[in-house]
């Protein structure tokens, strides 16, 4: 028991950010270049590891298969063919609830890069910019309508009314595919495809959204997770999901510390006082709120009913210290 | 002018004879294809050589490909499903299926030589493993088809071979195709060793296509690419053999084979639809090459002949190359556009709200 209780403590304690910063670099080279080590988590990873990463990729992205499928002729697709769609689904779900939206805070390599340029705007003293309320609230509706739009328009495509050309649409906008494969050194997916009308506006507009990306997640934290369809997809399948993020309102002390470290600018974390599930659509589940409350027990997070992170008062002042002197 | 009229004469019968090439066709016809009847030539009984070349030909097995694989970056490209054919009608890319369809065809046009009718025989099929059963050639809608189903992941050889004797010469056509039962997502498969291409040692001639490196089991040949074969008989390499190549639209290029038996070819980029608005980057073009050798007095079984002259033909396909149709400087442009604008945007904006020291004064006595 002592053991286990000096683990736990251990844990609580962790310096969170270099934990994070290591946890992810290592989903990072696995996910873009496992490839190259014969390693292949098959076609329906929760996270944007791009398919378009063909040499390198560790896995796929369950996006592309999902649209790949969706575009089916409609006759294969509501026939027994279909049971590829609910086994490939099935696949992807029993990886999403293993860790629910930590595949974003932790795993995407998408997300990665962000934190990585957040990073470098840090270096350069830049102040970050964040979303009034107002917009905070009608840009969040992006993402439903990207993720309606996946569905609705390969199904389009496979009841003919749209051209093949537009296939796995929101591949051609995600910054995934012309970004990822760059670290393999693949430069094909930044031109522009002029052999049609469709392609050059897909493509186009997949490029402009990479220099929107860029530029975006210089000035504002995890810029492109506010309007990810995944993230969308996660939040209305993580009824079931292992690991959870917790609130015992009666422990917290309304400071606001969770709000002003989360990156996707969260206020019901802290305002919310009741609700003991405390994970939103916007959630990445990076769990800085955790690292940074100072009431013990307030916010944790847990596998199977297991907590596994919790506030602590000493991993706070811990933390805290740890950032002042960085920032000396 | 009695010589000049002979001349011609010849000129003529050895152009026929050079136009009368047969080759395999992957390219079904189209709606507008005529099949041309079958016309009788003066030859050996071509039920019994035909049966003896076969055997021959079995025989011989398989060869572990002695060609050099072209050195080159990994071609692989994503299938895209679709494809475009010179009727511009959509067809189903196939390479994935293992049921192919071949058909015979003869002139030397690559777009529109005729569909051949009324042949016999059967095609030699050759796979990585060896010999598979023969299939027997059968008239389908008034042309010569065959229909193959391949087993295995891999790319197989069909030979269809014709003899003719003319005034005491042997002509002697082999047509070959290459057939690929292919993949873009092999799994757990050798692509390198699956992907090899097969000679075949009873050939009297035959075309080999390098493969190029990293070719796995689906690449496009695209226009703009160099194309590498080597010439063999019987599985041994021949110098100064004649090879052509026709392009889509009918354009040649021939060269002879150096001392390896190798020839090189550039597609050249043939495709110009009448507007941008025409143009399908996965249309379908065919190309041809023909090889030809020509020995001296030889007796082959016992006959005799004052020379034989041997053709031997390979088809294949390539697509508008993505250098016709991808624009770095566009992508790159919008992408820094986009960057720039939003940076500038962004420290305007961050400008404007810095509000300017403004003394305020206040007087105390009022």
């Amino acid at each position: 028991m002592l053991r286990l209780e000096s683990i736990r403590t251990a844990v609580n304690n962790v310096q969170f950010n270099r934990f994070r910063f290591w946890l992810q670099l290592f989903f990072f080279v696995l996910l873009v270049y496992g490839g190259y080590l014969g390693i292949e988590l098959g076609k329906s990873l929760p996270t944007f590891a791009c398919g378009y990463n063909k040499e390198g990729r560790g896995g796929m992205c369950y996006l592309m298969t999902l649209q790949h499928q969706m575009e089916w002729p409609w006759q294969k697709l509501f026939s027994v063919a279909g049971l590829t769609v609910l086994s490939t689904f099935g696949i992807f779900y029993l990886w999403f609830i293993a860790l629910n939206k930590g595949w974003c805070g932790f795993v995407c390599p998408v997300g990665t890069i962000q934190d990585w340029i957040t990073s470098l705007r840090r270096m350069t003293g830049i102040r970050y910019s964040r979303y009034s309320w107002g917009q905070f609230q009608w840009l969040a509706q992006i993402k439903y309508v990207l993720l309606a739009l996946m569905f609705l328009i390969p199904l389009a495509i496979g009841g003919g009314w749209f051209q093949k050309d537009l296939k796995s649409p929101f591949c051609m906008i995600c910054p995934g595919r012309t970004i990822i494969p760059l670290f393999s050194a693949d430069f094909s997916q930044l031109s522009i495809d002029f052999s049609s009308k469709t392609n050059m506006i897909m493509t186009g507009l997949g490029l402009a959204v990479t220099g929107l990306f860029f530029i975006g997640s210089f000035v504002k934290k995890r810029f492109f997770c506010f309007y990810c369809p995944m993230g969308a997809f996660h939040y209305l399948l993580s009824k079931i999901a292992l690991l959870r993020l917790k609130k015992d309102g009666s422990k917290c002390t309304r400071c606001g510390d969770c709000f002003r470290v989360c990156d996707q600018e969260i206020k019901v974390i802290a305002d919310d006082v009741t609700q003991k599930e405390i994970m939103t659509d916007d959630c990445i589940m990076c769990l800085k709120c955790v690292a940074a409350c100072p009431e013990p027990g307030a916010l944790k997070a847990t596998f199977a009913g297991i907590p596994i992170f919790a506030s602590t008062e000493e991993g706070f002042i811990k933390r805290m210290n740890k950032g002042c002197s960085d920032g000396k | 002018m009695k010589n000049v009229v002979v001349l011609l004469l010849f000129g003529l019968m050895q152009m026929s004879v050079q136009s009368e090439v047969f080759w395999l066709s992957e390219t079904p016809p189209s709606k507008k294809a005529t099949a041309l009847k079958k016309e009788p030539v003066a030859s050996v009984p071509q039920s019994e050589h035909a049966g003896h070349l076969h055997a021959q030909l079995a025989a011989s097995g398989v060869a572990a490909s002695g060609v050099a694989a072209t050195a080159g970056g990994k071609k692989h490209t994503h299938g895209g499903g679709a494809e475009v054919d010179a009727d511009g009608e959509v067809v189903a890319d196939n390479t994935h299926s293992g049921k192919k369809q071949l058909w015979l065809r003869r002139g030397d046009d690559a777009r529109a030589a005729a569909y051949v009718s009324g042949m016999q025989g059967s095609l030699i099929l050759l796979g990585q493993g060896g010999m598979l059963p023969e299939v027997t050639l059968a008239d389908e809608k008034d042309r010569t088809t065959v229909k193959l189903d391949l087993p295995e992941l891999g790319f197989y050889n069909a030979y269809w071979v014709q003899r003719a004797v003319h005034e005491g010469m042997l002509h002697v056509q082999i047509a070959k195709a290459e057939v690929l039962h292919g993949t873009c997502c092999a799994k757990d498969i050798d692509e390198e060793a699956v992907g090899k291409p097969i000679v075949n040692r009873a050939a009297e001639l035959e075309l080999v296509r390098e493969h190029y490196s990293g070719e796995g089991l689906f690449t496009r040949i695209v226009s703009g690419d160099t194309i590498n074969y080597t010439v063999l008989s019987r599985g041994e390499p021949i110098a100064g053999a004649k090879v052509t190549m026709i392009s889509h639209k009918g354009w040649r290029n021939s060269q002879l084979s150096d001392a390896q038996g190798r020839v090189s070819f550039t597609l050249i980029r043939d495709y110009y639809p009448p507007s941008w608005l025409d143009f399908k980057k996965r249309f379908k073009q065919s190309y041809l090459m023909t090889a030809e050798l020509e020995l001296p007095e030889l007796t082959v079984e016992g006959a005799t002949y004052n020379a034989a002259h041997y053709t031997a033909t390979l088809a294949g396909n390539y697509y508008p190359s993505p250098y016709d149709y991808r624009s770095y400087a566009w992508g790159l442009g919008i992408a820094l556009f986009v960057i720039v604008f939003g940076g500038v945007s962004i420290y305007l904006y961050r400008r404007r709200r810095i509000k300017p020291y403004q003394e305020v004064r206040v007087d105390a006595k009022a």
